[in-house]
């Protein structure tokens, strides 16, 4: 083939090639409808503001209660003998309740038996403290005037002795001479007391031996053993005390006799010094003892000190002892076998069974009339929650016991004080309400159930709403994106109101406006927007 | 190499002068850079037996290479313009939002990198598609009693994708001139109405542009140069090969169909949601 052959060819190739390609341009190109959209259109999804009623509602748990309920107290302390009513049980005014076991009265009896012997005990030690007080306050005489008589002496020392003197010292001797004298005689009495609280003793060891046997054989309880040891430890503390009385008698004496003494080697010492004046080392001594006197008269005031304590101890282990018997003696007085219900109604707890021992101001049960118009329902609401309830307000009443359909209710109190309570995890200050249900919703409610309340705070009927999805938060101010003159991004500041699932009400949009949602982060008021044209039908 | 003793020629060499398909005188030596270039496309059945001889590799992948630089710089737009026509038809048919990437492909580094990794995939790519293509049809020539080597086939398609290049390179330029990406120079813009990347016609009739034929002719020249085939053999081979690169694009398009009719409606079914 020639050159000019393939050129020819190869132009013609390149021409019909080219004049299809041509061909296919302008074919495709003039097919393509004229189109308004923008070539920089941003797509984005829009939705149009529509009208719909808003309720809206605070949402609680709640729990269905009587309105009112009576609780029962035990009408003595005494174990339950027999329980004669259950949880659910309807009672009748009258009705026997329980019945307690009468070896509680026995019981108490015997508690009283050795509360009187621990106030007998109470009571003798009250005696021997006192007379220990006595006793003290005797050597605190004894000691005072031992150191009378010291410092006279150590002033005599210095001078000669006169007439009166002689006639202070001779005075002393028959003081010392009859104290002595005294406290012989009070070591004799405390001699015989000790004598008596041994026999005492020896009576209470052999009862509580007996009782030992006793209770071996099961014959006894251990309260009464106990009580005898108890007894016996009184009998041996009050040996003890008195044992303690007899040594300070002792040292009574011996002062006393000491101080008889002194008093002796004073007068003849003064009576010396009437035929020799005193040296030096007569005075030093005459210091010496007055000295030493002091600081016994010091101790014997501090002794009498602590037993006036002891004394009052004394005084308040009677009183205690005493307080112990008006218990007791009222729980027997007051001791009743059965007990009855003073008012009727369904036995909603029983906090007790039988064997258990009450006490009094323990509540045992709670009675209620179950009755429809005597229940409620309590829920608590968050205190953020709370400005919106008012009393009055209808409240949606759902539940397992209610089954698919909802009953109402209304608001009727609101407590004034709100409370620290654990919700779920974690703690919220909240405020109780209570809701009367209707009528038939009470039919179907009984006390325990748990509920849901929501209760309806506001209704608007006609509020035009937008996707939540649609608002743009910037600076404090709320914005959507309208759509107008179909590829054009309107920007408008609106108001937000009201939430209903998805959707917000917005003050600022009309009903049928179109808004875009979920704007990307690019829009601006001056950009071109497109939506899909099966969800605006403005568009076509 | 000259069969003297009328033996039969040598599996997968010429005979010139004795076979009934003789071709002339028998090349001595490789082409030159230059004449094998213009030769693609004005002496291809020349170019194929040179090729036949002495199969070359080294020449095409340097014009790819040179050829792959005004593609990688037209490119750009176009990747533009398909990424508008993927959001423009995602939105459409599933009305999914596409994230807006024009921030990002406008920025400087980002095309520089991107301008220097297509010079060097779209070679690479020619070069791997040419690997199998020449495989399958080693395999069909075998088939059909053929006598070609697989080096020469390979080379052939090497030869034959600057053709394929150079209607990239159209395509691209007339996409920058339109503003769409049809591809003008097949048969798809005069039988659809629209851009629909989910259907297998689509895939299937772009396939058929003006290009493709040209290679495959220039491919069924070298099919009947190195088996020694008559024309209507060769062109069997050749529509055979051709058909089943159209089933390939016909399983694209199925594929994608699948893919995003099931990816899609997910997506728009969670968004609407």
């Amino acid at each position: 083939m020639s050159t000019k052959r393939k050129l020819l060819i190869t132009l013609l190739v390149i021409i019909i090639a080219g004049g299809f390609v041509a061909g296919s341009v302008l074919f495709n190109m003039s097919r393509t409808s004229v189109s308004d959209i923008p070539s920089d259109a941003i797509y984005v999804q829009s939705e149009a503001a529509h009208v719909e009623e808003i309720i809206t509602k605070i949402t609680a748990r709640g729990k269905v209660e009587l309105i009112e309920k009576t609780a029962v107290y035990p009408v003595t302390a005494a174990r339950i003998k027999a329980l004669h009513v259950k949880a659910g049980d309807l009672v009748e005014p009258g009705q026997i309740l329980a019945e307690y076991d009468d070896e509680s009265l026995k019981t108490y009896r015997n508690q009283l038996e050795d509360a009187n012997l621990a106030l007998d005990n109470a009571n003798l030690a009250l005696n021997n403290t006192k007379l220990a007080l006595d006793t003290a306050k005797l050597s605190r005489d004894t000691a005072g005037l031992a150191l009378e008589t010291a410092n006279l002496t150590l002033a005599a020392a210095a001078l000669p002795p006169g007439r009166s003197e002689l006639s202070q010292a001779e005075s002393q001797i028959a003081q010392a001479e009859k104290t002595i004298v005294d406290v012989e005689a009070q070591i004799k009495q405390q001699d015989i007391a000790i004598a008596q609280i041994n026999d005492t003793i020896a009576s209470a060891q052999k009862k509580h031996e007996d009782l030992q046997t006793l209770f071996d054989s099961g014959i006894i309880s251990k309260s009464e053993l106990d009580a005898s040891a108890d007894a016996l430890k009184n009998h041996l503390n009050q040996q003890e005390t008195a044992e303690s009385q007899r040594g300070t008698l002792l040292s009574a004496l011996a002062a006393a006799e000491k101080n008889l003494a002194t008093a002796r080697e004073q007068y003849d010492f003064l009576r010396n010094r009437q035929e020799e004046p005193s040296s030096q080392n007569l005075i030093s001594q005459r210091q010496v003892q007055a000295d030493q006197a002091r600081v016994q008269a010091e101790q014997a005031e501090v002794q009498v000190l602590q037993t006036e304590v002891q004394v009052q101890q004394a005084e308040v282990q009677v009183q205690q002892a005493q307080l112990r018997i008006r218990q007791l003696t009222k729980q027997i007085e007051d001791f009743k076998a059965q007990q009855f219900a003073e008012a009727g109604g369904t036995v909603l707890s029983l906090n007790v069974q039988a064997g258990d021992i009450t006490a009094i101001g323990r509540q045992i049960m709670e009675l209620g009339d179950t009755d429809n118009s005597n229940i409620k329902i309590t829920a608590n609401i968050p205190e953020y929650d709370i400005a919106s309830v008012t009393i009055g307000q209808e409240v949606e009443i759902t539940g397992n016991a209610l089954g698919k359909s909802a009953c109402l209710g209304t608001v009727s109190k609101l407590s004034p004080i709100a409370e620290l309570k654990q919700v779920g995890n974690s703690t919220e200050t909240v405020v109780m309400i209570e809701i009367l249900p209707a009528e038939d919703a009470s039919v179907l409610l009984r006390p325990g159930y748990t509920v849901e309340t929501a209760i309806i705070t506001d209704i608007a009927p006609q509020a035009v709403v937008v996707p939540i999805m649609a608002v743009v938060t910037e600076e404090g101010s709320n914005y959507v994106f309208v759509i107008k003159d179909k590829y054009n991004a309107e920007k408008r500041t609106i108001e937000t109101g009201r939430y209903s699932g998805i959707y917000v009400e917005a003050l600022g949009v009309a009903e049928g406006e179109r808004v875009i949602v979920s704007p990307p982060e690019n829009l601006t008021e001056e950009s071109h927007v497109r939506t899909l044209q099966a969800a605006d039908p403005s568009l076509e | 190499m000259n069969n003297t003793n009328n033996e039969a020629p040598n599996k997968g060499m010429f005979s010139y002068e004795d076979s009934p398909n003789s071709l002339g005188e028998k090349p001595e030596q490789p082409m030159p850079f230059f004449k094998r270039l213009v030769s693609i496309f004005f002496a291809p059945l020349s170019l194929m037996k040179n090729i036949a001889m002495f199969p070359h590799y080294f020449s095409p992948i340097m014009y790819m290479i040179l050829l792959a630089v005004p593609t990688a710089l037209l490119s750009g737009a176009y990747t533009a313009l398909t990424t508008k026509a993927t959001a423009n038809f995602m939105f459409e048919k599933y009305n999914i939002v596409m994230p807006d990437t024009a921030m990002l492909m406008s920025d400087s580094t980002v095309q520089i990198v991107s301008l220097v990794i297509q010079i060097v995939t779209v070679p690479l790519g020619i070069i791997a598609l040419g690997a199998g293509g020449a495989l399958t049809l080693f395999l069909l020539c075998k088939i059909f009693r053929g006598q070609a080597k697989y080096t020469q086939l390979f080379s052939m398609f090497l030869h034959v994708g600057v053709i394929n290049m150079l209607g990239t390179i159209l395509v691209y330029t007339l996409s920058g001139v339109t503003q769409n990406i049809w591809d003008y120079t097949s048969l798809a813009p005069l039988l659809l109405d629209r851009i629909d990347l989910t259907s297998p016609a689509y895939y299937v009739l772009s396939s058929m542009s003006l290009f493709s034929l040209w290679a495959a002719a220039v491919q069924c020249g070298g099919v009947k140069v190195f088996n020694m085939f008559g024309w209507v053999r060769a062109v069997i081979v050749t529509v055979i090969f051709f058909a089943l690169g159209l089933m390939v694009s016909l399983s694209t398009g199925l594929v994608m169909e699948l893919y995003m009719g099931f990816t899609g409606d997910a997506l728009s079914g969670a968004l609407l949601r």
